[in-house]
């Protein structure tokens, strides 16, 4: 117990040292941890939360929305059918891509929603958070609460051209529960469709069934019809395949990043503490001379490096949470549309970092101390 | 404040080298996390020009599509209008169709309706089409073009039929094709898309798409400026229905991998953060050195060496750690990605990656960044180093 004393004193003789080299693992953890932040923005941000009760119909071999359509008549058939009238359990969209001026300059290419006027009814997530909803018919938009900052229309009043004679004027901002609805622009469907000549096709028809397994049974009713040319997915699993390419691109470099940067940190992490233990053996020699055992003296040692470790981890960390959490950009997500994000402050990347810090402290601290300690006295003091 | 920093003599360049192995695991470790950085940065450059190259060519052709969405379509009149336009030779119209094949859903195809005679035209230089394959395309109305690429991804060769069902609420009908022959792709274009004839395919459009296109190329006469024609032919439109967006062709493609530019400028911030962590390690690792060497300094000193030549002693340290970490990082990934990821993830990732190599002029640039930034975050130690009077640096313990 004596010894901890002891350590912390120790610690505070080399203040300038011991300073200089928690900064310098605070700021590798830092990186690290400025890193892995990154990483799980951008996975949660591509990562789509879908309702698996939600069936999504879209054209066979649809990657995604913007790509599929098929005809309006044969959804309102397939409706027809199945007795869907509640207009809270059924929604025909179509969805394509709108380029807009950007705040921060250059052009924006956004995902445009033209949504049915059931649409609120449909998803209770969905709340206007300045202005109002589109009126059903009326050449409006909605925009997306993320949009408000990327465009430089970004603003109620302001009005977006698709084609000379169709502008649509912004009438209000929405959000829906952290989604990716949230990075699109939303008018109403049939003004929409006008305005792209889509007249008659839609992209997605999603039903929200009982429960998650009646999603295969309407697989079953509407894929054996070849001519419909249609294909049926659960909302979590086409959300899933719709950002494949590019969740798996990022998880795929994301991965080898951290993993490299991960390593370069930690070796440097351990060149720091092997550096700070070296230099002891001679005070090391000393402790043993005056009858400290081995294991107190590696007690010690060992409480030394987690403090370090600690030390640096919170440092690293705060400066990472402090410096970064404000930084907002954007990644072009799964058909071409931007999906905006930030670094995720959470505690996964934090907790990663912050023990991985700790660790390598702990291991390269002990790994000298226990062989100065080996050294007879005598010896070391020699030095 | 001004230092007197003279240049580096031989001796203490030599000095440096052999102090490297004085702490033979502290240069070890400094060496190895340089050497990671270094290997990381490698492997990003490779999959960065991998996809620039497939964005870089020389042409003179120019592109205009409708300025507020790629998937917004514009009567194929323009196209007369663009040839009006001058410094245009010729424009051809195309119809973005994607599509599916019938029956193999799940693969990806790209179709484009185009009007045979000036397709031909203005991709000239950017196809090479064998004459009877030619032939029968301008002969047959419903003959298809295939790509090299996409022919042999779905095993089509000239005569087999199949059909397509059109994409982005071009048509609800499947169109029945036959395959009238295969290009193959010059200058950079690509040999993943089909071409199908416009008067065939007009007959398959929905009412509201007939005798719509979504983009049209244009070649302009030699020695035309594209940007200046770029201009004059967006200023034609700005009246019309559909304003336009005409830029060069090169640029065009770039656009159309928005994503993967995302990425790319992605990989540029995680390669200047892996420089950062060369900086950072090399720094830390000679603030240490220093620290501990002061006395060492303090009797080179009193010797009779100027202090400029500490200042070379210590960045000739950090340089060669760099270098040789530098070196041993791209050693490392040389063949890794010339003779083993490369090959691999080019038959692998369904052309997603186009080229993954490495030259040797990305391997000495890396080197020489390495080594620029250890040089870099060495110096305010070198720098301070030099205030250090040589009685106190003797006298210090730390």
């Amino acid at each position: 117990m004596g010894l901890f004393f002891y350590s912390f004193r120790s610690l505070l003789a080399r203040r300038s040292t011991s300073a200089a080299a928690v900064l310098g693992i605070s700021a590798l953890v830092f990186t690290l941890a400025g890193t892995l932040m990154l990483l799980s923005g951008v996975r949660r941000a591509l990562e789509q939360k879908g309702d698996p009760s939600v069936a999504v119909v879209v054209s066979t071999g649809s990657t995604s929305e913007t790509e599929s359509s098929w005809g309006m008549p044969q959804a309102s058939a397939i409706l027809a059918e199945r007795g869907v009238t509640d207009p809270r359990a059924h929604v025909e969209e179509i969805v394509t891509l709108l380029d807009l001026p950007g705040r921060a300059g250059g052009h924006v290419t956004t995902a445009v929603r033209g949504v049915g006027p059931n649409w609120e009814s449909f998803r209770p997530q969905f709340r206007i958070t300045e202005g109002r909803m589109v009126k059903p018919g009326a050449g409006e938009m909605v925009m997306g609460r993320r949009m408000k900052k990327r465009l430089a229309g970004g603003a109620i009043g302001a009005e977006v051209e698709f084609r000379k004679n169709f502008r649509a004027k912004v009438v209000g901002f929405f959000e829906d529960d952290d989604s990716f609805y949230e990075s699109e622009l939303w008018v109403d469907r049939d003004y929409l469709q006008r305005a792209f000549r889509r007249e008659g096709f839609l992209s997605s028809l999603r039903l929200r069934l009982d429960s998650p397994g009646a999603v295969a049974s309407l697989r079953g009713a509407l894929e054996h019809d070849k001519r419909l040319g249609v294909r049926v997915y659960g909302e979590p699993e086409f959300l899933e395949k719709q950002g494949a390419i590019a969740g798996g691109l990022v998880t795929g470099l994301g991965v080898a990043v951290s993993f490299f940067i991960g390593l370069g940190a930690s070796l440097g992490v351990a060149m720091t503490m092997f550096g700070m233990v070296s230099q002891r053996r001679r005070e090391i020699g000393v402790l043993r001379a005056l009858g400290f055992t081995r294991a107190q003296i590696l007690g010690s040692l060992l409480v030394e490096a987690l403090l370090f470790g600690s030390a640096a981890a919170v440092l690293g960390s705060l400066a990472a949470v402090i410096g970064l959490s404000s930084i907002d950009f954007s990644l072009s997500g799964g058909a071409g549309e931007e999906v905006s994000f930030k670094f995720d402050a959470g505690l996964a990347p934090l907790l990663a970092a912050s023990l991985a810090a700790v660790a390598v402290c702990v291991v390269s601290g002990l790994l000298p101390a226990i062989r100065a300690s080996r050294v007879p006295p005598t010896a070391a003091m020699r030095g | 404040m001004y230092y007197r920093v003279p240049g580096p003599r031989p001796i203490m360049l030599r000095l440096a080298w052999k102090n490297l192995f004085r702490n033979p695991l502290r240069t070890f470790l400094t060496v190895a996390a340089i050497a990671v950085a270094t290997f990381a940065f490698v492997l990003l450059r490779a999959v960065k020009s991998s996809w620039d190259t497939q964005a870089t060519n020389q042409t003179s052709l120019v592109v205009s599509r409708a300025r507020a969405s790629l998937l917004m379509t514009f009567p194929i009149r323009a196209a007369d209008e663009v040839r009006a336009v001058p410094g245009v030779a010729e424009a051809t119209p195309m119809l973005f169709l994607g599509g599916r094949v019938v029956g193999r859903e799940e693969e990806d195809f790209l179709g484009l309706a185009v009007e045979p005679n000036s397709f031909l035209d203005v991709y000239a230089d950017h196809m090479t089409l064998d004459p009877g394959d030619r032939e029968c395309w301008l002969r047959s109305r419903d003959g298809v073009l295939l790509g090299e690429r996409l022919a042999a991804s779905f095993g089509y060769k000239r005569g087999d039929r199949f059909s397509l069902r059109p994409g982005f609420a071009a048509a609800d009908a499947p169109i029945p094709l036959q395959v009238c022959g295969v290009y193959g792709a010059k200058n950079g274009a690509d040999d993943e898309s089909a071409f199908l004839r416009f008067d065939y395919t007009n007959e398959y459009l929905a009412a509201a798409r007939k005798d719509q296109v979504t983009l049209i190329t244009a070649r302009l006469d030699g020695g035309a400026s594209t940007t200046e024609v770029s201009g004059r032919i967006d200023e034609h439109f700005e009246t019309s229905d559909t304003p336009t967006s005409t830029v060069d062709e090169t640029t065009f493609a770039k656009n159309f991998l928005s994503f993967l530019r995302a990425v790319l400028q992605a990989i540029t911030v995680i390669n200047g953060v892996l420089l950062g962590l060369i900086g950072l390690v090399v720094g830390n690792a000679i603030a240490m050195s220093v620290r501990e060497r002061t006395s060492e300094y303090g009797l080179l000193r009193a010797l009779g060496f100027p202090s400029g030549s500490i200042f070379w002693l210590i960045t000739g340290e950090a340089t060669f750690v760099c270098v040789l970490g530098g070196l041993a990082g791209v050693a490392a990934a040389f063949p890794l990605i010339n003779f083993a990821l490369g090959p691999a993830l080019e038959a692998g990732s369904n052309g997603l990656f186009s080229s993954f190599r490495v030259g040797p002029g990305a391997l000495g640039s890396t080197v020489l960044a390495a080594t620029s930034l250890g040089f870099l975050a060495a110096a305010p130690s070198a720098l301070r180093a030099l205030r250090v009077r040589a009685i106190e640096a003797l006298r210090s313990i730390d």
